[in-house]
């Protein structure tokens, strides 16, 4: 086991490379994933390395081949599927929420979903309104789901390991703007790094900001503004969206007492209501301001490049939004 | 029996003592000063409700104490010195009032209003409890004066401050704290803006009939000197009498709003000072001599100078005239104060070419704006109003004595 610096597409491929390795009953599915190596070439070489039976490119039906990996998952395969944008999860939603998600407790627990789903999404990378969404409030209020949401290499590594493992379907959704930053990665390990829930990545004192992928690098832009005024915020990254685990949030605001969440998704139906209805249930008498929501508009992310930079929460809006709480 | 801080003004909410005149042990008579409190709008001296000895001190100086509260107790020759809870006089709670005239502040709203829910954070309600703070006596500084930790922090004596507050802040030397006056300021003008609907309406009125009368008038009766915001709050009380509709008042009551009115003409003056101004209320304006009209003036503005306003000079009123005359803007917009329905700015006295039966000829005049809140004033309304002053300015005649 070595660390190596690598990118966040690198981590990727280096999971789904070691795994396949590792298991034979592991194949991948997706658009353009064979030999051009997948549109984000997150599955470079594969194709390659473990050949067209395992590495397989599909049409353009994503109801088609998820559902065929969930029969490949009910007949003793590990199937991962690629969603090339998150946008198209949208299409196959039947498959995911009506049959992958309820598979196990439809059997009465006879047969586990040992599937993987793995969904690029997101904003900032002018792909316009049908290819630029995170989906992450799509499928929060479905049980038998593990959503999770990488927002360094370390992560993209490690979750796709731990879901290609696991027995039960996860949705993994990686994020585009994501796949060109770097981190150190411990690389080739054979144990795995649990999904454990958000994690601190910054300390501080003055208020505490949850975010999500690339919502994540903008609270630690924000916090860099901040610490010029003396202001010292913390930053957790919520990373596992289904089952959520806040515990390091409720002891984070117990420290600051003013909670801030920032999604790259539109405010009603997002994860921060449930972050701030948990926040308020397990440390309310540490509040000390009502919590503050950053999200996008209530409309898709525009094409037009000023105006889709417009819409995406920045570093700026962020501090300005602790500013605010801490003044008011 | 107790000392009982009395509410001087509708917003009154909090007092904190400056200074004990008086220390415990020390005889005192009825309407000798006690104590010097400092509220909202501005410095009063307590005076002592009867003959006796001040047996205790319950807040201390630099202390807040919310309205209704005991500053301390008195041990009168007829009383023991407990709670309000002892027989005869001393059961009722004396309101006790240095300020002049001697009478208890106006009942302005009804008295739900009074015992209304204080708006806290729970991290402040919790630290209230741990500290043994009440929270009735802290004055909150967050959204709809929401008290918040800062608060309570603020509240604290000095010794407990730094359990309470962990690292945060450590500001910089060039931070200072805002003074009870304009910390006061900053929350009215903030509400307005946010409260009140408002909208202004402009008029140039000439000033030429006004400034004649006015150098024949020189002095009142008495001597008592005639000023331009006399002669302007005669003009604006008759007007205001003959359009009463601009008497009323916005109540923010519970569950609904509701309007009000105290049925006489009264009017907010708006007093510059130093670090700050006050709105002292000229009350019962109407059919008044410019002698009578300048004496109160005159009075009222001493007290705001000196920061030691009456309970009368908070009573609530809906319209104020903010007069700049003599400075150097042409016209301005003055923000309502919470509670008021207007106000009426007065610009610099200037110049103007006029044109008139085919002639062009200079007059003097200055610019009228009127701020309005269109909760209760509609366009026309406010634009009759402006009218009709006007008139009573170029055209109308004066009541000296």
């Amino acid at each position: 086991m070595t660390t190596q610096e690598m990118t966040y597409r690198e981590a990727i491929v280096t999971a789904l490379q070691e795994e396949m390795r590792r298991d034979a009953r592991t194949l991948i599915m997706g658009e353009d994933i064979g030999p051009s190596g997948g549109p984000f070439k997150t599955c470079q070489g594969l194709y390659e390395e473990f050949g067209g039976q395992r590495v397989r490119d599909t049409p353009i039906a994503e109801t088609g081949f998820v559902g065929a990996a969930l029969g490949l998952a009910l007949t003793g395969f590990r199937p991962i599927v690629e969603i090339m944008f998150a946008d198209f999860l949208g299409v196959c939603f039947d498959q995911i929420v009506n049959s992958i998600a309820k598979h196990r407790f439809m059997s009465g627990g006879q047969v586990a979903v040992p599937l993987v789903i793995r969904a690029i999404g997101g904003a900032g990378q002018r792909f316009g309104p049908q290819h630029s969404t995170t989906a992450e409030s799509w499928f929060l209020s479905v049980p038998g789901l593990t959503i999770a949401c990488p927002s360094t290499p370390a992560d993209a590594y490690g979750m796709l390991k731990f879901a290609i493992r696991a027995d039960n379907p996860v949705l993994l959704l990686e994020h585009k703007a994501l796949l060109g930053t770097k981190g150190p990665v411990a690389v080739g390990r054979d144990e795995l790094v649990p999904l454990d829930g958000a994690r601190v990545v910054r300390r501080g004192r003055d208020a505490t900001i949850v975010a999500s992928l690339a919502m994540v690098g903008r609270a630690l832009g924000a916090a860099h503004l901040l610490s010029t005024d003396g202001i010292e915020v913390e930053i957790i990254d919520l990373r596992v969206l289904r089952t959520m685990n806040l515990e390091c949030v409720f002891e984070s605001v117990r420290r600051t007492n003013l909670l801030v969440t920032v999604e790259e998704q539109a405010q009603l139906g997002g994860w921060g209501a449930e972050v701030v209805t948990q926040v308020v249930h397990e440390a309310f008498d540490y509040l000390d301001a009502p919590p503050e929501r950053i999200c996008l508009p209530e409309y898709p992310v525009p094409y037009s490049p000023p105006l889709e930079d417009g819409v995406i929460p920045s570093a700026e809006r962020i501090a300005a939004a602790v500013r605010s709480l801490l003044k008011d | 029996m107790d000392l009982v801080v009395p509410q001087l003004s509708s917003t009154m909410e909090t007092a904190r003592v400056i200074r004990w005149l008086k220390k415990p042990g020390d005889s005192v008579r009825t309407g000798e000063p006690l104590v010097e409190v400092e509220t909202d709008k501005s410095a009063i001296d307590v005076e002592s409700p009867a003959d006796g000895v001040l047996s205790e001190v319950l807040v201390h100086e630099g202390e807040n104490v919310a309205v209704g509260g005991s500053l301390g107790r008195l041990r009168t020759p007829d009383g023991a010195p407990g709670p309000t809870t002892a027989t005869g006089a001393s059961s009722t709670p004396v309101v006790a009032i240095a300020a002049e005239p001697k009478m208890p502040a106006k009942t302005e709203v009804p008295s739900a209003a009074m015992d209304e829910r204080i708006k806290s954070s729970p991290l402040a309600r919790r630290l209230a409890a741990e500290a043994g703070i009440d929270l009735k006596t802290v004055r909150g500084t967050g959204p709809n004066a929401r008290i918040r930790k800062r608060d309570l922090v603020r509240a604290m004596p000095p010794s407990d401050r730094q359990a309470a507050s962990t690292a945060r802040g450590g500001s910089s030397s060039a931070v200072r704290p805002l003074s009870t006056m304009r910390a006061r300021i900053a929350e009215t003008v903030s509400a307005s803006r946010k409260i009140i609907p408002s909208f202004s309406l402009d008029r140039w009125v000439e000033t030429t009939q006004l400034a004649a009368a006015r150098a024949s008038i020189a002095v009142g009766r008495n001597g008592e000197r005639i000023t331009v915001t006399d002669m302007l709050l005669q003009a604006v009380a008759d007007s205001l009498a003959k359009m009463p509709s601009m008497l009323d008042r916005w109540f923010e009551g519970a569950p609904h709003p509701s309007v009000t009115t105290s049925g006489t003409v009264d009017i907010g003056l708006v007093v510059a000072l130093e670090n700050g101004l006050l709105v002292p209320t000229l009350s019962d304006l109407a059919n008044q001599s410019l002698t009578h009209i300048a004496r109160v003036r005159r009075q009222a503005v001493e007290r705001a100078r000196v920061g030691h306003l009456s309970a009368a000079d908070h009573a609530p009123t809906s319209i104020a005239l903010s007069n700049l005359g003599k400075s150097g803007a042409d016209r301005f917009e003055a923000i309502i104060n919470p509670g008021q329905s207007s106000i009426l700015a007065v610009g610099r006295e200037h110049e103007r070419a006029l044109a008139g039966g085919g002639k062009v000829y200079a007059a003097s005049g200055v610019n009228l704006t009127l701020s309005a809140d269109h909760r209760l004033i509609d366009g026309k309304l406010g634009a009759d109003f402006l009218g009709l002053l006007a008139q009573r300015i170029e055209h109308g005649s004066w009541r000296i004595d």
